[in-house]
């Protein structure tokens, strides 16, 4: 069998009309996850889950991990030419995830013993939590580093010690503590060698329990690795993942659902087990990761399975069926946390299916309580699966925070493009806005290279009417001469080096600094500024 | 040096030698690990790197070929020699107790494990990794070549890392 890494049919530039304006609420999670990534450490606001321990979907990791995605795609796809408002935020996330509070859970959760009908050996703590198992935590941050690198060339990460988990409790006394250094090259040999040394079949998150899920994430990072550093490590790894699963009988089960995980033979169970349940997080979560890479068996899953878990109401709204329930019982499975309806919609706009993807979204507008906060559109957590209306209102953080901005903000097949088509320096090198005040959301950002146009479009971050911003742009010069216009009106001229305003340019204060082309802008409402570059 | 990766072994060889990793210093190691009742990796895998061999010339005498076993019940230095001397020459087997090819296998980080398998006569096979490894002049891991390279890829690599660029 073979995979379709770099076999993408998907168009890689849109036309200046075909580029459209990214909606309020589009916007509204991009702010709010640049307002999480800005809070203080330790704040975890809208982001604490009920349960302990890290142990559920809404844990640090994951939020931190899939608010990353999101972000990336809506950079990659939606504002490719405006740096500005992603690489701050994913370099925070990436030093969210370093955070104990998001890795120390490993000392507790190494120790295993078993989960649901499984009882497992017990095993000495772990405090290094990249070191052995743990995929659902290293794979993560293996992809936010090699994204990080990817979509801004930027090598912070790639330096000795740069990924480092340090564990030193005032209490343990001045001489003891715990540090672990990595860097990303030497985490994903790391997760690589563990990858191998389990026969392709996936790295196990707890210790035995080899999921399905994680095991997509470090395909994604060796690509991303294979992109960066080269080699064939995601040839490799897919090749022996397919192998390794046929051994179980593939990745779907005969009901057209996907295989959740397989707990591995140790010296309590004498064989693996395949753990074959029709699941929606797994269908969900599994399908909006592994389509980068099995795009038919995926859209073929997607066909089969996705109306077994919606719930469609008369007005065009979709929910989520009673799933977390454990069939024939009245137990549910997940304490409710399950975050079902992000995962599917996460699913639903990786396949392109905007009815799907609107309806379940439309749903939550209306029935889940949406908050504007700083700019930012978050959903408050809710514990409760119905309200006394029967309506389905859990809101679990994972889906506020990381799964409803990524349904909202990808396009149809974006994981695969990116996956398949990792940004080079062709595509950093084009003119792209690099800095931008706070007090304003970027609708539009494209650099038009067929011609030569950079296309900005600003508003007023949501709750101002109107504000002032500094902005910078970049990689504008020594490309020839150039018209910039605001709101239509041409107020500069400029050529490879020199910028002359003219009468309705002075206000703006443009300036050349250094690589940059700076000027002040007053937003009010959506505000264009569209550089033109002569094509002589 | 590859933190992930100690190469360590004490085995047997296929003429009942005693063997560590030491015993090839001075040479390069091409190290395989297998089984002789596979019926699809392990004949693909060490035709593709008696290819290899062959196309290094000269430099394939500086390079100990080894294949190691992953099944010590079934292969024993005996068995291990009557397969590869009848279908591959070049390489040398090294086996022993269980303990031992364990140890061995997990020093090298390679997966297999004991399935039933009907096809077989005697009811099992044990799927394992085709991972080849590259093992430098003082025994330490130099690199590895999974098994979607090209033989072709293989030979490059192994004339770049053993200093002797194609012609």
């Amino acid at each position: 069998m073979t995979t379709t890494i770099g076999k993408s049919a998907t168009p890689a530039v849109l036309g200046s009309r075909q580029v459209p304006l990214l909606s309020d609420e589009q916007v509204g999670h991009i702010r709010h996850v640049d307002n999480l990534s800005r809070l203080p450490r330790g704040d975890w606001r809208h982001m604490a889950g009920p349960v302990p321990f890290q142990e559920d979907f809404s844990s640090y990791r994951y939020q931190l991990g899939y608010m990353s995605l999101a972000m990336a795609l809506a950079h990659y796809h939606r504002l490719p030419a405006a740096p500005a408002v992603f690489q701050g935020q994913l370099d925070r996330l990436i030093r969210k995830m370093l955070e104990p509070d998001a890795w120390s859970y490993w000392r507790d959760t190494s120790t295993q013993g078993g989960f649901g009908p499984f009882d497992l050996p017990r095993l000495p703590s772990r405090t290094d939590p990249v070191a052995v198992d743990n995929i659902m935590y290293s794979a993560y941050l293996q992809v936010m580093t090699l994204m990080y690198t990817m979509l801004f060339d930027d090598r912070t990460y790639e330096q000795p010690g740069s990924l480092t988990f340090s564990m030193r409790p005032v209490l343990w006394g001045k001489d003891r503590h715990e540090s672990f250094e990595y860097d990303q090259r030497t985490l994903n040999e790391r997760i690589y060698w563990n990858m191998v040394e389990n026969g392709y079949l996936g790295v196990a998150c707890e210790p035995y329990c080899v999921f399905q899920i994680c095991n997509q994430v470090p395909i994604l990072g060796f690509r991303l690795h294979d992109h960066i550093y080269g080699g064939k490590t995601a040839e490799e790894v897919t090749t022996g993942y397919l192998a390794a699963w046929e051994r179980f009988g593939g990745s779907v089960n005969a009901n057209g659902h996907f295989h959740s995980y397989v707990v591995q033979q140790n010296e309590v169970l004498p064989n693996d087990v395949l753990v074959d349940r029709d699941l929606a997080w797994t269908d969900g979560w599994l399908g909006m990761l592994m389509n980068m890479w099995r795009p038919e068996l995926v859209r073929t899953t997607y066909g089969t399975s996705i109306e077994q878990w919606l719930d469609r109401a008369d007005d065009g709204l979709i929910s989520v069926r009673d799933l977390s329930r454990i069939p024939g019982t009245d137990v549910y499975a997940g304490l409710g946390t399950l975050g079902e309806m992000g995962w599917l919609a996460a699913w639903a706009s990786e396949m392109g299916d905007q009815e799907v993807v609107d309806g379940l979204l439309a749903h939550a507008d209306r029935y889940m309580n949406p908050q504007w906060e700083n700019g930012g559109l978050h959903y408050p957590r809710r514990d409760e699966t119905y309200d006394e209306n029967g309506k389905f209102v859990l809101m679990p953080p994972v889906v506020s925070n990381a799964t409803f901005p990524y349904a909202r903000l990808n396009v149809a097949d974006g994981l695969r493009t990116l996956f398949e088509r990792p940004w080079t320096d062709r595509e950093r090198s084009r003119p792209a806005l690099t800095e931008i005040g706070d007090s304003v959301d970027i609708r539009r950002a494209w650099y038009h290279e067929d011609v030569r146009h950079l296309q900005l479009t600003a508003s007023p971050r949501h709750g101002l009417s109107s504000t002032t911003t500094d902005l910078a742009l970049s990689r504008v010069w020594d490309r020839g001469e150039w018209t910039l216009a605001v709101d239509g009106v041409v107020v500069a001229n400029g050529d490879d080096t020199t910028v002359t305003p003219n009468g309705n340019g002075h206000r703006l204060h443009l300036r050349r600094t250094g690589d940059e082309l700076r000027l002040t802008l007053d937003v009010g409402g959506h505000t264009d500024v569209d550089m033109y570059w002569s094509n002589a | 040096m590859n933190p992930n990766v100690v190469p360590r072994y004490e085995l047997l060889d296929h003429h009942g030698n005693s063997v560590t990793e030491q015993h090839f210093t001075g040479r390069y190691q091409l190290v395989f690990f297998g089984f002789t009742h596979c019926r699809v990796v392990c004949p693909t895998a060490l035709t593709k790197l008696s290819t290899v061999l062959d196309d290094l010339g000269p430099l394939a005498d500086r390079i100990q070929p080894l294949y190691v076993s992953v099944d010590p019940d079934r292969d024993t230095p005996e068995v291990m020699r009557a397969f590869l001397e009848a279908d591959h020459p070049r390489f040398l087997g090294l086996t022993g107790g269980t303990e031992a090819t364990e140890a061995a296998r997990t020093a090298f980080r390679v997966f297999a494990t004991r399935k039933a398998d009907p096809d077989d006569p005697d009811g099992y096979a044990v799927p394992h990794t085709a991972v080849t490894y590259l093992l430098d002049t003082d025994a330490t891991y130099l690199a590895h070549f999974p098994d979607v390279l090209e033989a072709t890829e293989i030979a490059d690599r192994i004339r770049e890392l053993c200093g002797t660029s194609a012609t």
